[in-house]
């Protein structure tokens, strides 16, 4: 197993004037192997994907190596890459309705990896390929279109058609990030047991960690450090070391809550053109606590939280607020996207304490407000950003810490997260979590939703499973999962 | 809604896509738009036609001068003569005002309408937002420029009649869009954030909705500005709009078409300006487009 | 054919008749809105310059004039399905008949016209794409700002000049018949595709960007594999719909267009009408002209259920 199978020497990619965007990268990828290619957006990953597959855009400029099988990819001519393409190296996009032409159907979809080619797949073939790949009735389903197939399955049938002649080289491109934990690793599964080698780019440390054989981290387009999880986990380089201690979450197992009921809702419903996107959700919100919600997409996760949130009233059911939460402003939201979470014309300053001007509250100047946001900067470990500065401006994950800013500096009585931490990578989660566990400490309940199960029950004190509208109890994850019907 | 109405329409372009992260820096990204540059100082060169012409008419515009009937361009006339011996160069400057301004007015009432109705709907909700929703639907059965000859055929020609049948022809598609615009606004993270810290809705409406929604909705209006100029000389030329004597471009081409053979200036002079300022109005719409809502290319 | 298609088939015929019951509404209502008594102008038509008052009362109650508005409307409706679109202020004859003469040429003009643009810029925008970012795009492209600034009828008035006049090609009068279509037809036609180009162009592009091209491109096909198999087909979608829309805007531009060609057809009618005030006849274009509209929009939301099945559920 240790024939190399794909070698990068000194390889440099860039556009014209504009940034290199590769930076002469060395990398090797043997026959067989799973090695994962890992770091945040921006960092050169996917391109390193198209030159491997001869499909840089036009414009980009190259030197160094890259050599598959002998032949160098970079100066292949269009002829000689298409016979490559598919055949030797297989290829797997990241959202699988996206890499699917919509107007056709998964046969053609799958068939396609043999029509491009100018073959005609064998009868049955294609619903043999499926079954390998683990969808059950795929002769059924195989007549219908993308759209109405679930995420999982779809990628296994992009996984089967970029398998189809058995290339000694998949590349995938984060095949799993628009898939939830349990689905990500079966996907991961399938892709391994196809008997390529496989070059994995992901973003997250944590699922790379459960699958690769050997890892290269990378970051502005070089190499920091590449090996075994093992190698890499006592790694000398800091910034490695960073990386690795934030793909643990802030675990608070064990931890007593104290804190009484403060929102609870019972038998809640809502429905949206005739169809009920949740019912009877009974759910109860612990002050100081961190409540999981999870569940596959359009389960009714992100409906339950308007409700709690107030910003739409339940179709069936009650809401008991007690006490501290009939002041507006008590609850608070951190949303998915960061960038857009923040007024985009505004500089961030007037959005993080926006919520110090609302009606009820005591008139503040700008002085007093400029003021104030500053201290919050600090406190979310961004003292060094000005506050004059527009969310276009900032990263991501910074945007992220100033919505989180902007949910505590009222102080609420709940924040209710939804998927905070998905858009980020893996330091600026790990940072992402610290803030709202800090604020779990000071009192808040916290309501987080994640599709990320892993992360969930190592941070929350109980995780409520959502599957198609109605809430259940998985667990034991704590103690306190018992309590999840208190009524 | 179909996003492709502008087809049917007087002026009714596409709404693009913005992407989230407008920045307040917008004019140094728009001054590096070559189509923008060169659209802006064509506008700005029209404007100051439209708004000084008037006084630089070197002849009087509508008086007549037989004996200097049909004279090619020259020293005295710059641009000739037509059939009765008005100075073109005159008529032209003097028109300008009237075919500019006359879209420009539309497009400014039409915007205005359609973002006051359009917010109202998308804010009110409920019976409010479906009268005027259904009166919107009812007013868009009809193609824009359909719509515009009935009122016309109704109100009789004039140039005042043609700008409120302009105005009533396309009214509803800019309300529509403003709405819509609102809508999705609404379900914006920051408009749900302020909205559950208890900010009153005049505030959220004036701070984070209405900036955008009519930020939108005039870089549509401008996108439309080349097809409502063209569509004021056109109804000119018909003899709907502006009427004799006095000059606007289409109707100078309309009332000197049997005279293009002998003399082609009367033809030029009016259709290159027409061509311009579409021209203008389009290369600042697209620039505008280009820079606020770039087309992805991954 | 699947369940879903039938009823979103179904949905869809549903929603164009309430539209075209809509745009009736609006076409009825310029009548009451115009100025003058419809019952002494339709006299004056007959020739009976003072009509007695029995004689205005009766046509009055035979028009339903003397009625509430929406009594108004519906009898008029039921007038109109019964294909009885009053008479002419001018001609004191039949509206239906009056058009129903011209249409025939007006159809021969717009229909050419489309089929041309339609033909010249599907051409134009696979040879753009084809040749991306090179100079047959280049030259497209600085076609399409052009023509997209040139308005028809400015255009129309440089083709008579120039190539008519100047070149001796076709005809000054024209006489509506098919031998002399050619020229107004393409001067329509190249107006009208530097907009479609422009649109059909950027579609191309976008499905051509697509992730599901890059993996085709990926999985080894060649770009033209990847511009007809899938670029092409959800490319079109957004195309077609502009031309179904574009048909109200091809209608609304006959008048300027056949004034210009002296083509003869219902667009130079209703200038005529216009300046006589003959408002049976201008309502009858409007509905003409608003109910083609209402069909071509159907027939392209037809079609582009059946090319994309996401479009296929009931709405």
């Amino acid at each position: 197993m240790s024939d190399v199978l794909l070698a990068c020497k000194r390889l440099t990619i860039g556009y014209g004037a504009g940034p290199t965007v590769v930076q002469g990268i060395d990398l090797t990828i043997r026959a067989g192997e799973c090695l994962a290619l890992v770091g945040p957006s921006g960092s050169g990953k996917t391109t390193i994907a198209r030159a491997i597959l001869g499909l840089l855009p036009p414009g980009a400029q190259t030197s160094g190596s890259l050599t598959f099988q002998g032949q160098d990819v970079l100066t292949l001519d269009e002829a000689a890459l298409r016979q490559l393409r598919g055949r030797a190296i297989g290829y797997v996009a990241q959202d699988p309705y996206q890499a699917c032409d919509p107007l056709r159907t998964v046969q053609t979809h799958v068939s396609a990896a043999w029509a491009v080619h100018g073959e005609r797949p064998a009868a049955g073939v294609v619903c043999e390929r499926l079954a390998q790949a683990g969808i059950a009735d795929a002769a059924r389903a195989i007549d219908q279109y993308p759209h109405q197939w679930s995420g999982g399955m779809l990628q296994r049938a992009s996984i089967a058609a970029a398998t189809a002649h058995a290339p000694a080289l998949l590349v995938a491109d984060e095949p799993t990030s628009a898939l939830d934990t349990d689905r990500a690793d079966a996907v991961l599964a399938t892709l391994k047991a196809s008997g390529s080698a496989v070059l994995l780019i992901s973003h997250d440390l944590g699922l790379v960690l459960r699958h690769a054989d050997r890892i290269a981290l990378c970051d502005e387009g070089r190499i920091l450090e590449t090996g075994t999880p093992q190698a890499l986990s006592i790694s000398s380089n800091r910034y490695v070391q960073n990386l690795f201690s934030a793909v643990g979450v802030p675990s608070r197992k064990g931890r007593e809550h104290q804190g009484e009921i403060c929102l609870s809702g019972r038998g809640l419903g809502m429905r949206y053109g005739g169809h009920d996107a949740i019912s009877d959700c009974d759910v109860s919100v612990y002050a100081g606590e961190i409540l999981g919600i999870t569940g596959p997409s359009g389960c009714g996760k992100s409906t339950l939280l308007r409700l709690l949130g107030g910003l739409e009233r339940p179709y069936a059911g009650t809401l008991k607020r007690s006490v501290a939460l009939n002041r507006p402003g008590s609850i608070m939201p951190v949303f998915q996207d960061p960038v857009v979470s923040l007024n985009s014309r505004w500089a961030i300053w007037r959005s993080l304490t926006e919520p110090l001007t609302a009606r009820h509250l005591p008139r503040l100047s700008q002085k007093q407000r400029r003021d104030r946001a500053a201290a919050a900067l600090e406190q979310v470990g961004l003292g060094a950003v000005d506050p004059e500065s527009l969310p276009g401006q900032l990263s991501s994950g910074q945007c992220q810490r100033i919505s989180v800013a902007r949910a505590t500096i009222g102080q609420p009585a709940i924040i209710l997260a939804d998927e905070p931490t998905s858009a980020l990578d893996t330091i600026a989660r790990q940072q992402v979590l610290n803030l709202l566990s800090g604020a779990a400490l000071d009192g808040t309940a916290i309501v987080l939703v994640s599709h990320d199960q892993h992360m969930l029950n190592q941070f929350a004190d109980r995780v409520l499973v959502m599957q198609d509208g109605r809430l259940a109890v998985r667990g034991p994850f704590s103690q306190r999962a018992a309590v999840a019907r208190p009524f | 809604m179909s996003a492709l109405d502008r087809f049917a329409s007087v002026a009714r372009p596409p709404v693009p896509a913005f992407r989230p992260n407008t920045s307040r820096r917008l004019w140094p990204q728009l001054l590096g738009h070559g189509g923008f540059r060169l659209g802006l100082a064509l506008c700005m060169l029209l404007l100051a036609m439209a708004i000084l012409g008037p006084a630089l008419t070197p002849f009087e515009p509508n008086w007549p001068d037989y004996a200097a009937a049909l004279q090619p361009p020259g020293a005295s006339h710059w641009l000739g003569t037509d059939a009765t011996g008005r100075d073109v160069l005159s008529r032209v400057l003097d028109g300008a005002h009237r075919s500019i301004g006359a879209a420009s007015l539309v497009l400014a009432a039409i915007f205005g309408i359609g973002l006051v109705v359009g917010t109202l709907a998308g804010l009110a909700g409920g019976w409010i937002d479906l009268i005027l929703m259904r009166l919107v639907d009812v007013v868009m059965t009809l193609p824009g420029l359909v719509l515009a000859i009935a009122v016309i055929g109704v109100l009789g020609p004039g140039l005042f009649n043609l700008l409120l049948a302009l105005i009533l022809a396309d009214w509803a598609y800019y309300a529509r869009l403003a709405r819509s615009l609102t809508l999705t606004a609404r379900q914006r993270p920051d408009v749900l954030a302020a909205r559950m810290a208890g900010i009153g809705w005049g505030r959220i409406l004036f701070g984070h909705i209405l900036p955008g929604v009519a930020l939108q909705l005039a870089v549509v209006a401008t996108l439309g500005l080349g097809g409502m100029i063209a569509a004021v000389s056109g109804f000119s030329f018909l003899g709907l709009g502006v009427q004799p004597p006095y000059a606007e471009w289409g109707a100078m081409l309309a009332e000197s078409r049997f005279y293009f053979p002998i003399a082609p200036w009367l033809l030029l002079a009016p259709a290159t300006l027409i061509f311009a300022s579409v021209l203008a109005a389009n290369l600042l719409g697209n620039g505008l487009r280009d820079t606020l809502a770039p087309r992805g290319r991954s | 054919m699947t369940p879903g298609l039938a009823s979103a088939i179904f949905g869809r015929l549903a929603q164009a008749v309430l539209t075209a019951l809509a745009a009736s509404m609006l076409v009825w209502a310029l009548l009451p809105l115009a100025p003058g008594d419809p019952v002494l102008r339709i006299f004056e038509a007959r020739n009976i310059l003072e009509p007695n008052d029995l004689q205005i009362a009766n046509l009055r109650a035979e028009m339903a004039l003397d009625q509430p508005l929406p009594n108004q409307f519906a009898h008029w409706l039921i007038r109109v399905t019964q294909g009885d679109l009053s008479v002419s202020y001018r001609t004191g004859r039949p509206v239906l008949s009056e058009l129903l003469d011209r249409l025939p040429a007006t159809l021969l003009l717009l229909g050419s016209a489309l089929a041309g643009s339609i033909a010249l810029s599907l051409l134009l925008s696979i040879i753009a794409v084809a040749w991306h970012g090179k100079w047959p795009d280049r030259a497209i492209m600085l076609y399409t700002q052009l023509g997209a600034a040139l308005p028809t009828f400015v255009l129309a008035l440089l083709v008579l000049q120039y190539v008519v006049v100047g070149a001796g090609v076709g005809k000054v009068l024209a006489n509506g018949s098919a031998s002399l279509v050619l020229l107004p037809a393409l001067t329509i036609a190249v107006d009208r595709a530097a907009g479609w180009t422009q649109l059909l162009r950027a579609s191309l592009l976008d499905a051509g960007a697509a992730n599901h091209a890059m993996v085709a491109r990926a999985r080894g096909a060649t770009p033209r594999y990847v511009l007809l198999r899938h670029s092409l087909p959800n490319g079109i979608v957004p195309f077609l719909t502009a031309i179904g829309i574009s048909i109200g805007g091809l209608i609304g531009g006959a008048p300027i267009i056949e004034e210009i060609f002296t083509w003869p057809g219902i667009g130079r009618y209703l200038l005529q009408a216009l300046s006589a005030r003959d408002y049976p006849v201008i309502q009858g274009f409007v509905l003409i002209s608003g109910l083609s509209y209402v069909g071509a929009s159907l027939i392209v939301d037809l079609v582009t259920m059946l090319i994309d099945p996401r479009l296929r559920r009931p709405a």
